[in-house]
């Protein structure tokens, strides 16, 4: 069991429209996200659980920067994020989406040239 | 010489005039050199006829609306003419064409400020008053004398929505509530996924290099949006009045790259081809692998609904599915919009609730 444990329903707690990339996308982009509630809740928590059904549906943009971005910007390992992150949606492709971003972001890391 | 009373102070009144009007002028003459704007001296008047139909799907309509937009563009942006639009021949407003038309009157208004004088006169097709009234072009042009009461509106009239904005945020939130309930929660889904990528393509990539090579640019990335429902459909149309797909992909991708993917698409116009590319390869300004999914998001997100249809217009090229036929249709015309635009049509449901009122 870990320690400490947080949730973050993104629907209720940061926009039921999350959009973009950057801050300069949109008020409820991803690096928004990172900055006002996940990183926060990073130093916080041993384990995150993140729920993603309340908010109506995630572009590209927001779901890469938010998520893959934790890879590619070394904030957390894969491991870390496998054993703090867990997310919760009725959605089976939109969780398939998510974790496709966090693989590219693995792989890009892995091999900078592929 | 002696003057009479009377004489000597209607010469007096009409020297004080005088003497007014030059004060007056010089007043203004000193605001403009304080606000380091031009001085216009006498304003120059234009008329400029609308045409029969707003529609930009068809060669002929589009050629004659785009005349129509190119004319009111050049009287205001660089002549800073006071303008006149005779709207006493439209008859025929497609939503596109509208929203064409809006954004281009917004773009002008935002780029010569105070200096803004369009005029709309002669509507004698009420459905068409009703139109411009709905979607904001009496708010930009100041049309209050045309104005009438909204209850008296055409069903088809009311449910046509105006917003603008400069990023995904509060103001596409708002818009998008407006129409959210007419849709299914799995349409809602699609199409919201589908407008924000549009809406964050056009503040990521539109407005990367001026739009035209001479003329003041508008100084921001801004987008406009419309919704419309008729008959069961709803219809969804964002737009920016950017460079267009055809100039931002060159300047993402190497050249060599670039000219193997194009000469894959043999069978298209150029900027068919550039939309087609920007499909393939995704649509990104940063050069960067992890970057440029949004467009693929737009052209593929709806496609599996029932009856939905997207289409994606890019300078002068067209591209779109329609869910009814199952099939891909490409055009150029041989006119520009001069940005893009994204237009989805879905099925509404009749049992839906009400949209939510303004």
């Amino acid at each position: 069991m870990p320690k400490n444990p947080g949730q973050i329903d993104i629907g209720k707690q940061f926009s039921r429209f999350p959009a973009g990339r950057t801050a300069k996308d949109g008020e409820y982009s991803g690096q928004v996200f990172l900055k006002k509630l996940l990183l926060p809740a990073l130093k916080n928590h041993d384990r995150i659980v993140i729920i993603l059904d309340n908010a109506l549906s995630y572009g590209s943009s927001f779901l890469e920067e938010s998520f893959g971005g934790l890879i590619r910007d070394r904030i957390l390992t894969r491991k870390e994020f496998d054993s703090k992150l867990e997310f919760v949606s009725s959605d089976e492709y939109l969780l398939a989406e998510l974790a496709s971003y966090v693989n590219d972001a693995t792989e890009r890391l892995n091999n900078p040239d592929g | 010489m002696k003057l009479s009373l009377q004489k000597r102070d209607r010469a007096i009144a009409h020297v004080m005039h005088l003497r007014g009007r030059r004060k007056n002028i010089s007043k203004r003459k000193r605001q403009c050199k304080h606000k380091k704007t031009a001085w216009l001296g006498k304003r120059p008047t234009e008329r400029i006829s609308a045409p029969f139909a707003f529609n930009i799907h068809g060669d002929q309509n589009r050629a004659t609306f785009i005349k129509f937009v190119t004319k009111i563009r050049d009287a205001v942006i660089f002549r800073r003419a006071l303008v006149y639009l005779d709207f006493s021949k439209p008859e025929v407003l497609r939503p596109a064409a509208v929203l064409l038309f809006v954004a281009e009157l917004d773009r002008m208004k935002r780029i010569v400020g105070n200096d803004f004088a369009v005029r709309i006169e002669n509507v004698r097709v009420p459905r068409v008053s009703q139109v411009l009234q709905q979607v904001g072009v009496y708010d930009i042009c100041g049309g209050k004398n045309l104005r009438i009461s909204e209850e008296a509106f055409d069903d088809s009239v009311k449910h046509w929505r105006y917003a603008t904005g400069v990023r995904a945020g509060d103001e596409t939130n708002e818009a998008f509530e407006n129409f959210e309930g007419r849709l299914s929660p799995e349409l809602a889904k699609g199409m919201w996924k589908g407008v924000s990528e549009a809406v964050v393509n056009s503040v990521q990539h539109a407005y990367v290099e001026p739009r035209f090579k001479s003329g003041p640019r508008l100084g921001h990335s801004r987008w406009w949006m419309f919704s419309h429902e008729k008959e069961g459909e709803l219809q969804v149309i964002v737009c920016d009045l950017g460079i267009g797909i055809p100039r931002s992909l060159p300047l993402n991708w190497e050249p060599g790259l670039l000219d193997r993917l194009l000469s894959t698409f043999t069978k298209d116009g150029n900027d068919v081809r550039s939309i087609r590319a920007a499909l393939a390869v995704g649509a990104s300004s940063t050069g960067a692998p992890h970057r440029g999914k949004g467009l693929q998001q737009i052209w593929n997100t709806l496609r599996n609904a029932k009856g939905a249809s997207v289409a994606i217009l890019s300078n002068h090229g067209q591209l779109s599915w329609s869910g009814v036929d199952q099939k891909e249709f490409a055009l150029e015309f041989g006119t520009s919009i001069n940005g893009t635009m994204i237009i989805w049509t879905v099925e509404i449901e009749t049992d839906a609730k009400e949209p939510r009122p303004n």
